[in-house]
């Protein structure tokens, strides 16, 4: 989308020298304030860098393919390439995709969504038509090349009746780069339909930001991996709403931060309507001075009798000076259902470590043994196994440079 | 191999070892018994070099080296083995996995290669025939959801492949039934040579009628109060541990 200049705002955005398109999103962002930690939705979880940094619109094009294939290898996928939110139309192929261009005609209150409802430069509008099978998955990078910049993305995914589809999305900034990426996701699996997404995030010192809404028809099934590995702030919210009968959600996810690095994610699991089954495993590995955190709120609306619901976060503090801030909240309003939340946090634990150095394994290998066990209760459930080989790797790596 | 000298050791401000003093030949098999609490995983549990015991005095050597003075890995790469009394379960890492990563790592501190995929699953299956582990065990995360004599079974097995210079078993026997006693101790028998030295604790006289000792140690409190051959095992059999405290109280 062209950010055309001709409207002006009156109130420019705290952290980015540039104005908004006229448009009722427009006006919907700027009746909104930025959030603090006094707002609970946001408690853990600072913005005030944010807040005073320098931001604007790049078109900066750095990033290459070899960069994207040295994390993924991208000969198995659908490469679509977004880079400081413009598309690199060089990079992607974008056979069955097109650009999005229009504005979500619904509201947000939600700040950062409401902001890129309102000013994003591009997206992808996915449809998988009906009982078809996305044979090659997509791979969607979200890159900040520019250390500067603010990218705004607002993608569509639609997978039609009983149709399938896998998307891998990278989220990417170069290591040194301290850009912010905001994006919106909006999802919906229509009837018997199953959408998968492995979500790989690699974000050096950006802030990234990420809402995803997703809207679960009759059985209809909804996958989703987040697997935070570097990311000096990262805010996940995912929000599911599972509106009709069989419907299924999973949220899975595997933080690693280390250093000062924050990670924080809040899912929304809506059981609106009966006999749908959710289920939630997120798991932390924080190390150094690195703070985490996870809210997961299971609502349970009184139609919705039969429902399944499991939710469990584990952490695991390799530091004594790291943090981790964890809170299941479940509101039920229905009788006949079966609901689960457990969340657990604390060391390495020391007898099984010393059972294994005891066999005469080093400490570190050790460490590396339990803690890649740890996160591979989740890795293990994404169902591509090249991929599910590739993020253990990558946890691997993550915790043996802490 | 062994010689364990006025070694004291506390937990938690808790002096635990008082003072134990032992030595173990080559080709040497020790009991040592004792009445619960008195100190005899402790005793274990120091020399395999667990963090949370602290040690107060006295020294070990192993074969020379000072023993107290490497890390645990160290000690299990110099040749020393413990099964635990109680094996942990350690989910998400598979025995074989576990196994293969301790021997490359004893390897690799030895300055050895690592051991070639062949040779190391022809030695799983040698290893697992001599104590008649089941097969789908060694697939399975390590020790979760094993019984009781699975775990212990699983220890030997452990040892077995790791051919240790010294190996300290920890109440083995307790959990096993009556055939898989037989067979993990013939398994240890079979692992016994002129060169190495096995260490059991046990408080059965039943294993020591397969595993027969050269001495036994009786533990109290801390302190090793008696020792003898293998007739004392019986002679506590019989009459329990009072007896000694009485006989060493007024001698
Ligand atoms: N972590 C600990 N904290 C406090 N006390 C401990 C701890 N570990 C062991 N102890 C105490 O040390 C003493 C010796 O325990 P140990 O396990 O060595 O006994 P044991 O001789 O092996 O007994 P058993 O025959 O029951 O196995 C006991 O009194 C025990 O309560
Ligand atoms: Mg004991």
């Amino acid at each position: 989308m062209e950010l055309t200049q001709t409207t002006i705002v009156a109130k420019p955005l705290p952290f980015a020298d540039f104005v908004l398109p006229e448009s009722k999103q427009g006006q919907n962002f700027l009746n909104l304030s930025f959030p603090t930690t006094r707002n609970e939705y946001w408690k853990y979880t600072r913005l005030g860098k944010l807040k005073t940094a320098k931001l604007k619109i790049s078109q900066t094009s750095n990033i290459t393919v070899e960069t994207i294939n040295n994390i993924v290898a991208i000969d198995r996928y659908q490469l679509v390439v977004f880079e400081n939110g413009f598309l690199r139309n060089d990079l992607s192929d974008l056979t069955g995709i097109e650009e999005n261009n229009t504005l979500s005609n619904k509201l947000s209150n939600e700040y950062f969504t409401a902001l890129s409802d309102a000013s994003f430069t591009s997206g992808i509008n996915l449809k998988v038509k009906a009982n078809t099978v996305l044979t090659k998955p997509l791979l969607l990078v979200n890159s900040s090349s520019d250390p500067e910049s603010i990218s705004n993305i607002n993608h569509n995914i639609t997978t039609q009746q009983g149709s399938e589809a896998m998307v891998c999305m990278l989220d990417l900034a170069a290591a040194e780069g301290s850009g912010f990426l905001n994006s919106v996701t909006r999802i919906n699996a229509e009837s018997s339909s199953n959408l998968e997404i492995v979500n790989l995030q690699v974000l050096g010192k950006a802030t990234a930001i990420q809402n995803i809404y997703v809207d679960v028809a009759e059985d209809a099934s909804f996958k989703h991996f987040g697997f935070s590995l570097i990311g000096q702030l990262t805010r996940n919210n995912i929000n599911v709403n599972l509106n009709k009968t069989g419907a299924y959600a999973e949220l899975n996810g595997v933080y690693v931060p280390s250093g000062s690095q924050h990670i924080d994610n809040h899912t929304y699991i809506d059981h609106i309507a009966p006999n749908c089954n959710s289920s939630e495993l997120y798991r932390g590995i924080l190390s150094n001075t690195a703070t985490g955190v996870f809210n997961g709120k299971v609502m349970v609306r009184q139609a919705a009798q039969k429902t399944n619901a499991f939710q469990a976060n584990n952490n695991i503090l390799l530091s004594d000076k790291a943090t981790m801030n964890s809170k299941p909240e479940l509101e039920i309003y229905a009788d006949d259902v079966k609901c689960s939340h457990g969340s657990t946090t604390g060391q390495m634990d020391k007898d099984a470590l010393f059972y294994l150095q005891a066999r005469g394994i080093k400490k570190t290998a050790a460490v590396k043994l339990l803690v890649t066990a740890f996160a591979d209760d989740v890795v293990s459930r994404v169902s591509d196994e090249h991929l599910a080989e590739l993020i253990n790797a990558m946890i691997e790596k993550q915790i043996s440079e802490n | 191999m062994l010689q364990i000298k006025n070694l004291e050791a506390s937990i938690e401000e808790k002096q635990i070892l008082k003072g134990i003093n032992l030595e173990i030949k080559r080709g040497e098999v020790h009991a040592i018994m004792g009445p619960n609490g008195s100190g005899k995983s402790t005793l274990a549990s120091v020399l395999a070099g667990k963090e949370d015991y602290e040690v107060t005095n006295g020294s070990v050597l192993f074969e020379g080296k000072e023993l107290l003075e490497l890390a645990p890995e160290d000690r299990a790469a110099e040749g020393l083995f413990l099964a635990f009394q109680y094996p942990v379960e350690i989910p998400g890492v598979s025995n074989i996995n576990f196994l293969k990563t301790a021997i490359n790592s004893i390897r690799e501190y030895k300055g050895m290669q690592p051991i070639p995929a062949k040779e190391f699953l022809a030695k799983v299956k040698e290893k697992k025939e001599l104590v008649e582990l089941q097969s789908t065990l060694t697939n399975r995360s390590v020790n979760e959801g094993f019984s009781g004599g699975e775990k212990k079974r699983n220890e030997i097995f452990q040892m077995a492949m790791l051919n240790p210079k010294l190996a300290i078993l920890d109440e083995t026997d307790s959990g096993l039934d009556i055939d898989a006693l037989r067979i993990v101790a013939n398994g240890v028998n079979k692992l016994k040579t002129k060169d190495n030295a096995v260490l059991l604790i046990t408080h059965y006289q039943r294993l020591l009628d397969y595993i027969v000792p050269d001495f036994v140690h009786v533990l109290y409190q801390g302190r090793i109060i008696k020792t003898g051959g293998k007739e004392l095992a019986l002679e506590l059999e019989e009459k329990g541990y009072d007896w000694i405290q009485e006989t060493e109280v007024s001698a």
